[in-house]
């Protein structure tokens, strides 16, 4: 049995990276930690890993406290964003190295070796020295290295982020399929919010001190508990205005404080609203949320429709991101990479009015959850 | 300013354990203004066409000429280009203003004219408030900008920005793009920006050169890469989720060509443009390659599916990816974040024939 506990963990330097974290991953859980770079995420591996020490807090695992246990005697067992692979070993020694570590015997080393690089499909590689292998096949040999150990916690910095977007896709199915991790508690650490979305059972959002929200990728994208968590996933970033509230003509609207924007709020969103009795929110609608209207187009319910000015377009893969001025206001929104706009082109927004979000202006919460 | 010619260039670097034909018969013709992007894997031979545009390395054969003049022999600082790279390279022990200031008084430029230029440049790049500090007290975005700074201060004929946005993070790198996109557009210098993520390079440039292998595979825009892929590695290589590639047949019934996959499992039906080629071209074998974006769950209109049954649908916030087999084949497709498919389930995936791209099995090239 194995499953990772962290209790009221801290860890600082000089100032506190992470501030009594609570956490548990389940055996066979695939929990991934996302957030931006330099919040601590890598620390927090290391120090279940026991690389780092914490200043106080325990780390349990299958009921032992392991936090003062060297990184060696702990059944855990980490791959590294470089790979930290034996340049002038081949694959096999890379991926036999922990057994060797161990003393097993040679056969039993050859076998478990062996049926990790079939699991992988590095088999035919195992000759080869890390330079003479890809990108992937090197994370491949490193991800190797770390299931032979046979660990309790695997854990891993970063896997695939630096790879090319088709070994990632590949890789990124393979850690949806692989048994062997569903025996052991996981941890993922990434800056990939779509990563992170798509590969979590569950997902922790990293920010100061810790992690700020703990959910499904559903509740994490959809439900977000504050502003950071809104702004961290999702690309490009949501849109977010300083707004006041204010009635007009009885109906309850978002006011943008620094230009003419106004939008209506969203009948399920009113109630809410009028509970908190803030009169300032931030206001918080994702690209994706925002729509072009074409000319003729049956306007929906709930679609807010503007006028606005397209500032910059930029065609990528799946979409094509607008920006716009909007009343004054900048916005970005989602388009098809089909359709092309023009600087300056004249174009009608729709803004789908129940997606938005609305967060308290001074502590970031979100309203209307 | 700069129009810059690459012709028949090669690379070849000598060396005991054998030789390296790093970049091979590269023609390239980049507009005066205009910013591209090399796109490769690791090892394509990207870095080494930059280092023989900046004068970092020789050139073992072909000419590049800055605006019709031979610069083969011409030492970097005789070539007027400026360079940022991956790791900023910026003096630890000297401010952000000193650091912006130092190639103009290398050259002896003044110290009210170069305060004046290194505001300016600061102003661009919104970094005017760090000026009297130090890098190590910067974020890495910041650095980065510092870095551009360095490079644009100069006003170098042609500049040259190499893997600048590796490091940042996802949300510096879209504000980056964003900017270094505003900064071209308030420019017009000659861009040339190294990069081997495709999000970045079709984001940035007018034109992307793809290569791979010392070779350059397809020269164009965004809509050139998507649309008409030069061959299947350039399919492959744009694009993610990465396009979906499956071997086929032709196969002839009811006065109509379409292919079949070698197993049977899937019939892609075809423009009537492409089914007329194929019948020309006569052979028994194709590979047929589709983006994940061009298979829809949702008809539309459409009336040519495929049927798949669902390995993994994968949610990742604005959208969902699945994958799916159909026969012995796997691919990929996009759907809508609420789409609850779940594994084992059968889905009907639509395309447009149009979006069906052939390429022929030997050369892989596309069938045009």
């Amino acid at each position: 049995m194995a499953r990772l506990e962290i209790e009221g963990l801290c860890k600082g330097w000089d100032f506190p990276v992470i501030d009594r974290m609570d956490l548990t991953v389940e055996e066979g859980e695939f929990f991934v930690v996302v957030g931006p770079s330099g919040i601590g995420k890598t620390t927090l591996l290391r120090l279940i890993a026991g690389l780092e020490s914490p200043n106080e807090g325990r780390i349990i695992l299958g009921g032992n406290d392991i936090s003062r246990l060297p990184p060696y005697k702990r059944p855990v067992a980490m791959t590294f964003e470089s790979y930290a692979l034996y340049p002038h070993l081949s694959v096999f020694e890379n991926i036999a190295s922990p057994l060797r570590a161990r003393r097993l015997p040679k056969a039993e080393i050859e076998q478990r070796v062996k049926d990790v690089a079939r699991l992988l499909k590095i088999d035919q590689l195992l000759t080869r020295r890390p330079a003479e292998v890809s990108g992937g096949q090197k994370q491949r040999t490193a991800l190797g290295r770390t299931l032979v150990a046979e660990p309790e916690v695997f854990l891993l910095d970063e896997p695939i982020s630096h790879l090319d977007a088709k070994i990632r896709h590949e890789l990124r199915a393979q850690f949806h399929t692989l048994e062997a991790l569903r025996r052991v508690a996981n941890v993922y650490v990434t800056h990939d919010y779509a990563e992170a979305l798509s590969l979590g059972d569950r997902i922790g959002v990293m920010g100061r001190g810790g992690l700020v929200q703990i959910g499904s990728a559903h509740e994490v994208f959809e439900k977000p508990q504050t502003l950071f968590v809104a702004e961290h996933l999702g690309q490009p970033s949501i849109n977010v205005l300083d707004c006041e509230l204010t009635a007009r003509d009885g109906v309850l609207h978002a006011r943008h404080r620094e230009s003419l924007l106004t939008v209506p709020v969203a009948q399920a969103h009113v109630q809410r609203l009028n509970g908190g009795n803030a009169d300032r929110v931030s206001y918080g609608i994702r690209p994706q949320h925002i729509a072009v209207v074409a000319d003729g187009e049956v306007v929906r319910d709930g679609l807010h429709v503007i006028d606005s000015t397209v500032t910059l377009f930029e065609p990528l893969g799946t979409y094509a991101i607008l920006i716009t001025e909007t009343a004054g206001a900048t916005i970005t929104a989602l388009s098809s990479p089909e359709h092309r706009y023009t600087q300056g082109e004249s174009i009608r927004l729709g803004i789908d009015t129940a997606e938005a979000f609305f967060f308290d202006a001074v502590n970031g919460k979100n309203l209307v959850l | 300013m700069a129009r810059v010619t690459l012709d028949n260039v090669n690379k070849i670097y000598v060396s005991r354990r054998g030789n390296v034909h790093a970049v091979q018969d590269m023609s390239l013709v980049i507009e005066d203004g205009e910013f591209i992007s090399l796109l490769g894997p690791s090892g394509c031979g990207k870095s080494s066409t930059l280092r023989m545009i900046v004068g970092l390395e020789s050139v073992t054969s072909g000419e590049i000429r800055f605006d019709g003049e031979l610069v083969n022999e011409l030492e970097p600082q005789e070539r007027n280009v400026a360079m940022a790279f991956e790791t900023y390279a910026l003096y630890p022990n000297f401010t952000i203003e000193e650091n912006l200031g130092f190639p103009l008084e290398v050259r002896g430029i003044s110290k009210q004219d170069r305060k004046e230029e290194v505001h300016r440049i600061a102003e661009l790049l919104q970094i005017e408030d760090v000026l009297g500090q130090k890098p190590g007290a910067l974020s890495g975005g910041q650095q980065q900008r510092v870095s551009l700074g360095r490079a644009l201060i100069r006003a170098p004929a042609v500049f040259i920005l190499d893997e600048v946005m590796s490091h940042l993070d996802a949300h510096l790198k879209f504000q980056m793009m964003i900017e270094l996109r505003r900064i071209h557009q308030s420019l017009e210098r000659t861009m040339l920006f190294v990069t081997h993520d495709q999000m970045e390079a079709l984001a940035l440039s007018d034109r992307v050169a793809v290569m791979s292998d010392g070779r350059l595979h397809q020269f164009g825009t965004r809509d050139d890469l998507y649309h008409a892929p030069a061959n299947v590695f350039v399919a492959g290589f744009i694009g993610e989720p990465p396009t979906n590639f499956f071997t086929a047949r032709p196969d002839e019934s009811n006065g109509e060509l379409t292919l079949l996959t070698l197993d049977g499992g899937a019939r892609f039906h075809l423009s009537a443009e492409r089914a007329s080629r194929i019948r020309a071209h006569g052979a028994n074998q194709y590979v047929i390659g589709i983006r994940p974006q061009n298979m829809s769950r949702i008809a539309n209109g459409l009336k040519t599916s495929i049927t798949a049954q669902v390995l993994l649908n994968e949610y990742s916030g604005e959208h969902s990816i699945l994958t799916l087999t159909v026969g012995e084949n796997r691919l990929q497709a996009i759907t809508a974040s609420s789409d609850g498919i779940k594994r084992d389930e059968s889905a009907e995936l639509y395309y447009h024939p149009d979006n069906v791209l052939v390429f022929d099995v030997e050369t892989e090239n596309l069938l045009t």
